[in-house]
């Protein structure tokens, strides 16, 4: 394949979750954790653009003041720089990119709308169109919700159902050809508590699959299992502080938020005194993202050396295909030496890790 | 003339040695009757047993048998047999004086008797005895009388008697003797006019009832004994030696025994009947003789004096006759009723001359007479001599065959009652009652297994089957509130701010220990709170024993409530009482699984307890790994208090939640536990002891079978009642002898 030395590959990840539910803290604690984890390799990885660079500066520094916290039990204010709730959708962009090779990056363009518009139908186009051109699907859960009180608070808080039902509309309109085309990540966030306290993170993930059945069993189909790539990647994006308790007031009723009908969780540092943040597993999305391409790359490269005609096949296609496009990167041949190390930092059996579909094989060599 | 006075104390002695015999056929005849009597109840049991018509056949035949003419006999065969009991157990012999007034009657008494005019009126050819007087001789010289008087009543009958045969149709009656004296003469008396002699007559007497009531009102109903010199005025019209000094006692006067001493010594026990003369213009004069004559006579003398001038005898005299002799037989008159000829020898009313011829006509004429006695009724030797010497022989000789004759006649009509009585044992002996079946238990047998089957072991299997096992499944609501309700009041156990500082400030503790006293007084109030659930457990049970015990109590199940009512009472005390009133020991399998039945119940304790227990080891110091760290100190009571809650009330925020998430699993244990219960129960009161239970309840179900179906206990009992009497009366007619019926004298 001709490369194009100015070429980079943009991947577009939508982020599908519940308002509040800690979207950017996350992508603010992805980007920290995977630079600590392969700050010392080839990898890089940098916000793309100012304004992403300015809210993971403001949201870092609110989580950092949560370890500031005096209080016993507290509770953590979601989203409140991010501009979630103005109404329009955010791109947050990340570039990742080979040290050393200025050209040829891999772009991460992260799509986060209103919570709000989850459900209304004014959006529906805005939705079919995101997860048509989405490579990744990233479904951040709030663990406690999901956890605590037989689930009861989890639609108001997750959507789950709207957003797998959402998922089960629009994807077939995104699963293109006979190829893998969407990476489904189902991003189990505030899961301190079950990893630490309960030391039940299994139980976190059959919840998880238990919740989202109707989605995971859509995919597992005949149809769609060899399209699709998904996985559960919990993280833990504070790791010292854990959910402790929803709000009551003093004659035991939950206390709700008034205009959305949630649960108030509570936190508390784990110990009961303060300390600082500890996030770990949170650069696994980021992996399994990187991989999914890689993988996915090396699977059409290695499919158009058995068969001409599926070559002839993606000549054909309209679209230029993601496939075609990492390998017209300079830096393609880069990011598939990466792989091992990837790989080897991939956790997908313990702590609730699970790959639920696997028509890549991310691990395999 | 010894001799009579003897005979006549024979006779008196040999009748009262019939007495026995007549007795005893008398209370023959009222068993016989009693026998009716019972027939006529048992229709009548019949009749009100007859709810579903299975009596109607025989009670339809039973009305077809008519017992008027068995009561009839039996009424005058009774009749006749006290009559004979009346005659038999007379002290003396009894001799009636009839005749029409001013024939001598009252002569003869004063002669036979030795009274004077003073007490025994007599006058002339005139109307002048006013009461009816029997006069007894006794052995004594001093004469006396005892006068009964009517009673009011009686009085009152006689007055209106005498406004109905005055006035007929017009229907004025009295009904008490003060209305007697406002009766209006005058309107009565220009009601009758001068055709009306009879009726005119009448009215004259009922005046002398009018005027001179005051007079003897206050006697009436009463019995005075008075001397020989007051009688007259009780007796007569009026006084004997001055005829315009008139007597009206006399008209309240029923009747005076006068007692004393006949001149004659050989009389013997007599006594001689005064009449009131026949013609005279009082009502009832003859019937009233008639009656004296058939029920107080041995003997009757009809007393004559014939008028010289008319010398034939008149339908007066024949009527008389012929009167009495219907009233006591012409076979008896035949023997005791003597016709006397008032000889009067010399003056008013001398008669002599014409006394042969008549006497000849009477006994020509064949009268049924014993004999015509010709008496100078003046002459006392002569009315000893041919009258009453001749009549006490004639009755000496003769009585006895009269009693004889008298019992055959009477014997007579126990012939007419046996035929009567035997029409209704033929009638009876062919109506048949279908028997019952003796033994109620086994006639009940069905009813009491399907009540066991069905009402009770069948509903109760339906209560676990469709109630309660389907809400094995479910949760308990109740119970479920009861909980929430419990957590809700958790928190409210977290101690105030204030109060943690007043810990703190007593100087005691320090931060640590008051976090630590904190939590052991929150783990005692928690598990104090949930103990309080056993109150909703017990209501719970309650009501579920309330269901079994419907099931066993309620008419249309188990119907056990009949012996012991299930009202007002828990379902426990219920069973206590039932198995007091059974007898547990009579029950032993029945009786363990009611008690186990009634000893099930649960609490908190034996499910619950230990898991909430479980939730509080984070407020339990003695089981935490790392306890928790507080930022500040004594330094600062305000902020140390106020973390001490903070810490307090998320630990018990975290329990509260692990309580909600758990808790639910319990939820469902009260219904369960019912479940078991009845199951338990089921399994008990239908298979312990292979089954012989049922056995059991079979067997209190026949013991309380009269409590239970009263209707039907009582159904069968009356039954049973109807044969048994049936049988009875049937027995009783057909055993009855017919022997019995007759007078038997040895």
């Amino acid at each position: 394949m001709k490369k194009d030395k100015n070429k980079d590959l943009e991947i577009n990840v939508l982020m599908l979750g519940g308002r509040r539910c800690g979207k950017t803290s996350l992508l603010t604690t992805i980007y920290n954790s995977f630079d600590t984890t392969f700050g010392s390799t080839d990898l890089t990885i940098t916000p793309t653009d100012n304004d992403t660079l300015n809210i993971l500066f403001d949201k870092n520094k609110e989580i950092l003041k949560l370890f500031e916290n005096k209080r016993h039990s507290f509770a953590i204010d979601e989203d409140t720089y991010l501009s979630t709730s103005s109404g329009s959708d955010n791109y947050y962009k990340f570039t990742i990119s080979i040290k050393g090779k200025p050209r040829g990056k891999i772009k991460l363009n992260f799509i986060d709308y209103p919570g709000e518009w989850l459900g209304n139908k004014k959006y529906g186009s805005f939705f079919t169109e995101k997860i048509q051109q989405a490579d990744v699907i990233l479904i951040t859960i709030d663990t406690p919700f999901l956890m605590q009180k037989s689930g009861k608070n989890n639609e108001a808080k997750n959507h789950s159902y709207q957003i797998a039902e959402l998922l089960k509309t629009h994807l077939e309109y995104g699963l293109n050809g006979d190829n893998v085309s969407k990476m489904i990540l189902f991003v189990p966030i505030k899961c301190e508590r079950y990893y630490y306290t309960e030391n039940n993170m299994s139980k976190l993930k059959e919840r998880i699959k238990e919740v989202y059945k109707n989605l995971i069993s859509h995919i597992n189909n005949e149809a769609y299992r060899n399209k699709c790539e998904m996985a559960i990647t919990p993280v833990l994006t504070l790791g010292t502080i854990e959910f402790s308790r929803f709000d009551r007031t003093s004659n035991g009723k939950l206390k709700t938020n008034p205009t959305h009908e949630t649960f108030i969780p509570l936190y508390v540092f784990r110990d009961g005194v303060p300390h600082e943040q500890q996030p770990i597993y949170c650069e696994q999305p980021l992996i399994y993202i990187l991989l999914y391409l890689i993988k996915r790359a090396e699977v059409a490269r290695n499919k158009k050396k058995e068969s001409r005609f599926l070559i002839f096949k993606m000549l054909k296609s309209a679209v230029v295909s993601i496939e075609e496009k990492f390998f017209e990167m300079p830096s393609a041949d880069d990011f598939v030496k990466q792989s091992d190390k990837l790989k080897s930092r991939l956790e997908s059996q313990r702590y609730g890790y699970e790959i639920i579909t696997d028509p890549l094989k991310l691990k395999q060599k | 003339m010894q001799h009579i006075s003897l005979k006549i104390d024979n006779i008196i002695n040999n009748r009262k040695e019939n007495l026995p015999f007549i007795k005893k056929t008398l209370e023959n005849i009222n068993h016989c009757e009693k026998i009716i009597s019972f027939l006529k109840n048992t229709k009548t049991k019949l009749t009100i047993h007859n709810k579903d018509n299975q009596y109607l056949d025989i009670i339809e035949k039973l009305d077809r048998i008519s017992l008027d003419n068995f009561y009839l006999c039996y009424k005058n065969y009774e009749q006749q047999l006290i009559k004979l009991q009346k005659r038999f157990s007379r002290e003396e012999i009894h001799i009636s004086f009839v005749g029409r007034a001013g024939q001598g009657k009252s002569l003869v008494l004063q002669n036979i008797s030795g009274l004077n005019s003073s007490v025994i009126p007599s006058a002339e050819g005139s109307d002048c005895t006013g009461a009816k007087s029997v006069i007894t001789n006794i052995d004594s010289d001093n004469t006396y009388a005892k006068i009964t008087f009517f009673s009011n009543i009686e009085i009152i009958d006689i007055i209106n008697t005498y406004l109905e045969n005055i006035l007929y149709n017009q229907n004025y009656n009295i009904h008490s003797i003060d209305e007697i004296s406002n009766i209006p003469i005058d309107i009565v008396r220009n009601s009758i006019d001068y055709s009306k002699v009879e009726e005119s007559s009448r009215l004259t007497h009922l005046c002398k009832y009018i005027e001179h009531i005051n007079e003897f009102k206050d006697y009436l109903g009463k019995t005075i004994k008075v001397n020989e010199y007051e009688i007259e005025q009780y007796v007569a019209q009026y006084n004997h030696n001055d005829t315009s000094q008139k007597y009206y006692k006399y008209l309240g006067v029923k009747i005076a025994n006068i007692f004393c001493k006949f001149p004659h010594k050989d009389t013997g026990k007599i006594v001689l009947v005064d009449t009131i003369g026949i013609g005279a213009t009082s009502i009832g004069v003859e019937n009233s003789m008639l009656d004296t004559v058939e029920n107080d006579s041995d003997a009757i003398v009809f007393m004559f004096r014939p008028d010289s001038l008319r010398t034939r005898i008149s339908t007066d005299e024949i009527d008389i006759i012929q009167n009495i002799s219907q009233k006591i037989t012409p076979e008896y008159a035949k023997e005791m009723l003597f016709w006397v000829i008032n000889k009067v020898e010399s003056g008013k009313g001398e008669n002599v001359k014409c006394i042969p011829e008549l006497k000849q006509r009477i006994d020509s004429e064949k009268y049924p007479i014993a004999d015509t006695l010709v008496v100078n009724c003046a002459s006392k030797q002569e009315v000893e001599d041919k009258l009453l010497i001749p009549i006490l022989n004639r009755i000496s000789e003769r009585i006895n065959e009269v009693d004889k004759f008298i019992i055959d006649n009477t014997n007579k009509l126990a012939y007419q009652l046996i035929e009567e009585f035997n029409k209704i044992v033929l009638a009876i002996n062919s109506i048949h009652i279908n028997n019952y079946n003796n033994n109620i238990q086994r006639e009940m047998n069905p009813i009491i297994e399907k009540t066991r089957d069905i009402g009770l072991l069948n509903n109760i299997r339906e209560l676990y089957l469709h109630k309660y096992k389907d809400m094995r499944e479910k949760s308990c609501k109740e119970f479920e509130n009861a909980i929430n309700e419990t957590l809700y009041t958790l928190l409210t156990f977290v101690p105030t701010k204030e109060t943690v500082i007043t810990i703190l400030e007593n100087g005691r503790n320090n931060q640590h220990n008051t976090l630590e006293d904190c939590t052991n007084i929150l783990r005692i109030n928690i598990i104090n709170e949930f103990l309080k659930l056993d109150n909703i457990l017990d209501k719970i049970v309650i009501s579920m024993k309330n269901d079994v015990i419907h099931v066993f109590a309620d008419d249309d199940k188990g119907k056990l409530g009949n012996i012991v009512e299930y009202n007002n009472i828990t379902p426990n005390q219920w069973i206590n009482l039932f198995l007091e009133k059974i007898g547990e020991t009579e029950y032993p399998l029945i009786s363990t699984s009611l008690r186990a039945f009634r000893d099930f119940n649960f609490s908190v304790k034996g499910f619950l307890i230990f898991e909430v227990r479980n939730e509080l080891d984070i407020i339990d110091f003695s089981l935490r790994k790392q306890l928790p760290i507080l930022n500040n100190n004594l330094e600062n009571l305000d902020a140390t208090s106020e973390e001490i809650v903070e810490i307090l009330m998320d630990n018990m925020g975290r329990i509260y939640d692990k309580l909600e998430d758990n808790i639910c699993s319990f939820y469902k244990i009260p219904n369960r536990a019912m479940f078991a219960a009845i199951k338990d129960l089921y399994d008990r009161i239908a298979f312990l002891d292979n089954k012989n239970v049922q056995n059991e309840w079979r067997y209190l179900y026949e013991e309380f079978m009269r409590d239970i179906w009263p209707d039907k206990y009582e159904n069968h009992a009356s039954k049973k009642e109807i044969v048994d009497i049936w049988n009875e009366l049937k027995r009783y007619l057909n055993e009855y002898d017919e022997n019995l019926f007759f007078i038997r004298i040895d």
